[in-house]
């Protein structure tokens, strides 16, 4: 095909392209849809207060309605879980947060695996006294904070003075954003996503499978501070996934 | 007083600089303004119909803010976020084919709308579907380095980034479109006869 007949397909395609573009009706819908989702997710999007015309305004009107209502939606769907855990942790959450020594561990660790596999590694995890690398390859590991989360799996027997007893927990030191998957040996795995907001609180989107059910959470979380991504009960037990994360310090800049 | 003329238009780069750095949330509205349309045209452009384009829009524009953090001005923003509408038009290629989603009556029809004469009009709305045609027919390698290059304006280093492959590569996809296009039955007659 010479040039000639490029040059002249070219405008043709780009004269298509032009009429694939979305109306104004379709724009103002999928803003609308978008903030309103946004809104859900917890990402704040309000508007800074500038010289506005009556139509830029009706529309963030409009928005900010939306954006109300989602908060509005949101927090009644989140409370009462959250007044959940608060109660149920309220007299053993010191035992589940990260002691000064932790840290140290977790920062050590980090430290040592960016002496030795500079930024090759994505993630550690750490369950008992056994160190597991999740190696990302081919890819160039972002520098910003680390995190240390922290998930414990914990059941109670119905009986009569039966105490929560922890009998999975794993460590995981990672980036900003987490994603994997993980599984006791028997009945419970855990899907996970998370992302570091800016106010370096967590935003957390977990879905775990329990026998043959499965159950979706969405949380944000602040920095040690336990909480409940998870429970259930069966006839002779209850189970529970509790979780909790910190900043590493002096990790800002890249470690692995 | 500021003149109209020395007043400039933030890059997208700065944008992301004043909602990421400094929290103002307008800037992360007009990021949305400028790509939700971008985003939609380019999702057409890859056979999708009207309303699974406006989701993907939306669901990529959402993907972008939710991990703005991780964006590394090393890339170009634009380059950034077509890397996350690819993954999301393929994400939903995938879904749709068990589906049959793809378009493109409807697209064309909507396309055709603002000629003005019938004959035109016909003319218009045949060489339309004639195009998609052709472009369904490529390979899905083919179609988004065509559609990324010669639609939507994308340098073949960027194309390339995103895909993971060598500019070469990229030329040699896009040039094996065209060729595809050029030999397409239905368009041989645009091509012989309009041009």
């Amino acid at each position: 095909m010479s040039l000639t007949d490029d040059d002249k397909i070219d405008p043709l395609l780009r004269e298509w392209r032009k009429s694939l573009d979305c109306d104004d009706t379709q724009k103002a819908r999928m803003r609308e849809e978008l903030f309103a989702q946004l809104s859900l997710s917890g990402v704040t999007l309000l508007p800074e207060h500038r010289p506005m015309s009556w139509r830029v305004a009706a529309t963030w009107l409009g928005l900010s309605v939306c954006l109300a209502a989602g908060l509005l939606f949101f927090a009644l769907k989140i409370q009462p879980f959250q007044n959940l855990s608060t109660n149920e942790l309220a007299l053993d959450a010191t035992l589940f947060r990260f002691t000064s020594n932790d840290l140290r561990r977790s920062e050590k660790i980090a430290s040592e695996v960016e002496r030795l596999f500079e930024n090759q590694v994505k993630t550690v995890s750490l369950v008992g006294n056994k160190l597991q690398f999740h190696f990302d390859q081919g890819i160039s590991i972002e520098k910003g904070p680390r995190l240390v989360l922290r998930f414990i799996l914990q059941r109670r027997r119905h009986e009569k003075n039966a105490e929560w007893q922890s009998i999975y927990t794993e460590d995981v030191i990672g980036q900003r954003d987490h994603q994997f998957e993980f599984a006791d040996s028997a009945r419970v795995s855990i899907e996970y996503w998370s992302h570091l907001l800016p106010d370096n609180s967590l935003w957390i989107e977990t879905k775990t499978t329990f026998d043959e059910g499965s159950f979706d959470h969405e949380a944000r979380a602040l920095a040690n501070q336990p909480q409940i991504l998870w429970s259930d009960e069966s006839k002779v037990e209850s189970m529970r996934l509790l979780f909790v994360y910190e900043l590493l310090e002096g990790t800002e800049g890249g470690i692995f | 007083m500021v003149l109209r003329s020395q007043v400039t238009t933030p890059t997208d780069e700065q944008l992301v600089a004043l909602w990421r750095d400094q929290g103002q949330q307008s800037a992360l509205a007009d990021l949305a303004n400028r790509y939700l349309c971008q985003f939609y045209g380019t999702a057409r452009a890859m056979l999708l119909g009207p309303s699974e384009a406006e989701e993907i829009a939306q669901e990529t524009m959402l993907k972008v803010i939710r991990s703005i953090e991780t964006y590394n001005d090393r890339w170009s923003f634009r380059t950034w976020t077509y890397t996350i509408l690819l993954n999301t038009i393929r994400t939903e290629h995938r879904r749709a084919q068990s589906r049959n989603r793809f378009v493109s009556s409807s697209a064309v029809e909507q396309a055709a709308g603002s000629i003005d004469s019938h004959e035109e009009q016909v003319i218009a709305r045949e060489l339309k579907e004639c195009i998609e045609r052709a472009i369904e027919k490529l390979t899905e390698k083919q179609r988004t380095a065509f559609v990324m290059m010669l639609i939507e304006g994308l340098s073949a280093i960027d194309v390339a980034k995103i895909e993971g492959c060598s500019v070469d590569a990229i030329y040699q996809r896009v040039t094996e479109a065209r060729k595809s296009l050029r030999n397409e039955p239905s368009l041989q007659q645009f091509w012989n006869d309009t041009l």
